[in-house]
């Protein structure tokens, strides 16, 4: 399922409308990228019934901080990069990337 | 690849069409040329269609086959019972040139009307004749299997649209039945209506740019030499590979729009949702999944009774979960949530 995320919100706010998505669906994100502005695309995966479904966490990355050192934060507490890519948060182009 | 090229002028020399557009275009010439015809001379619509066709067959097919069979199109223009001819034409010709040299340009867009217009008029002529002869006659009526078949079946991968699919896939299974010898399936009812369905819609869009262009431009604005390059269009515009042409290149404007339809329909604006919906929802899940893996048929059930009252008491197992599973789905739209949080008893 690919659906539209509304780019002029938080990301905080973004992060808790995919993670609705997500436990309503029964489906996991794949992929999130920017589409025409200001709509970002996520995209969904359907979950076998049953299993449970990690929370995403979004996280920006700053332009002076390398994504190998969120990744390594992120796998100190469990959680695996899912995606890195620019997206629409507050109407602006911003690099974010997701953990699961 | 250079036994493939050599196969490439045989086709050409054979094709009696070039005959007929450097007789009747071509201007200030009182006799009909030597048959066949000059292939540097052939008009450049022509050769793209039929570069196009034989690009085709060779790249898709890698040259499989290097027996090239000629395609019968409409005769020339030129022949007996017609009643305009290259050497009337030709006189014509000198007339509007004496007359443009004159500076008679009202005089001279009276005969290049007529020019035009008796030039259309046999066209149309010609095509009447060779739309019943496709239907009436079809054995005489010899096709390129190769170059139709390949053209079909980019067609058909490309198309996502019903109706284009099929017809085109009618065509093709004709085809494929058939590759050594054309019988009748491959002129069956559908094959003959999409390829003259094609033919008739080009030929008014053909015809109707004319007619605009002769009522509104004097022949400053549309000189002869244009008018004639339009008259070239309209046949074209009544041949197969014309038809085959214009049916491949929708085909594949549909599949284009229907795949941005698909695109459109897919993509699902998501519905905002807070913290506290986003805790309801992963207790509704979680609760569902704690009874799937216990696979606790009882409890589902209930809920999902309480969920659909009309649902029956013999449901099968499977089927539970998936109603569940499906209303819980509805929850996609936060609104719902109260209904969810009520039936799963979640606080």
């Amino acid at each position: 399922m690919n659906a539209q995320v509304d780019g002029n919100t938080t990301l905080t706010s973004q992060q808790s409308t995919i993670n609705y998505a997500e436990k309503a669906n029964n489906s996991q994100l794949v992929s999130y990228t920017k589409g025409t502005a200001p709509i970002n695309i996520a995209m969904f995966q359907d979950m076998p019934l049953g299993q449970d479904i990690t929370p995403l966490i979004l996280t920006e990355v700053p332009a002076d901080t390398s994504i190998d050192t969120l990744v390594e934060a992120q796998l100190k507490a469990g959680k695996h990069l899912v995606f890195q890519n620019e997206i629409f948060v507050n109407g602006a182009e911003t690099i974010v990337a997701g953990f699961r | 690849m250079i036994a493939c090229l050599s196969a490439f002028p045989a086709r050409r020399s054979s094709s009696s069409i070039h005959w007929m557009k450097l007789n009747l275009f071509s201007q200030g010439e009182n006799t009909p040329q030597p048959f066949p015809p000059n292939p540097r001379t052939t008009p450049i619509p022509h050769k793209l269609l039929y570069a196009l066709g034989i690009s085709f067959a060779f790249l898709l097919s890698g040259c499989a086959s290097s027996t090239i069979q000629k395609v019968a199109e409409p005769r020339p223009i030129d022949v007996v019972g017609s009643s305009y001819n290259a050497a009337q034409k030709a006189q014509d010709v000198t007339n509007y040139n004496a007359l443009i040299q004159a500076g008679n340009l009202a005089g001279a867009r009276v005969v290049r009307d007529i020019i035009v217009q008796s030039v259309r008029k046999e066209i149309g002529v010609v095509y009447q004749e060779f739309e019943s002869g496709l239907f009436a006659k079809k054995a005489a009526f010899e096709v390129e299997t190769d170059v139709f078949e390949l053209l079909l079946s980019t067609a058909v991968t490309l198309t996502g649209a019903p109706q284009a699919r099929t017809n085109l896939s009618a065509l093709l299974t004709g085809t494929k039945g058939t590759r050594l010898s054309v019988d009748k399936n491959v002129f069956g009812e559908k094959t003959y209506g999409a390829l003259v369905s094609q033919m008739r819609a080009s030929r008014s869009k053909a015809n109707a740019n004319i007619f605009e262009k002769l009522a509104r431009l004097d022949v400053i604005g549309y000189p002869l030499a244009e008018a004639e390059n339009d008259l070239i269009q309209l046949f074209n515009a009544g041949t197969i590979h014309d038809a085959l042409v214009q049916l491949t290149t929708q085909a594949g404007a549909a599949a284009e729009a229907q795949a941005r339809i698909e695109d459109q329909n897919a993509r699902i604006k998501l519905s905002p949702a807070t913290q506290q919906e986003v805790d309801q929802i992963t207790s509704i899940r979680s609760k569902f999944n704690d009874l799937y893996k216990k696979q606790d048929i009882s409890s589902a059930k209930i809920i999902l009774k309480k969920l659909v009252p009309t649902v029956k008491d013999d449901i099968p197992a499977a089927d539970i979960w998936k109603k569940l599973d499906t209303e819980i789905r509805k929850a996609a739209d936060p609104n719902q949530l109260p209904t969810l949080i009520n039936a799963f008893s979640i606080n």
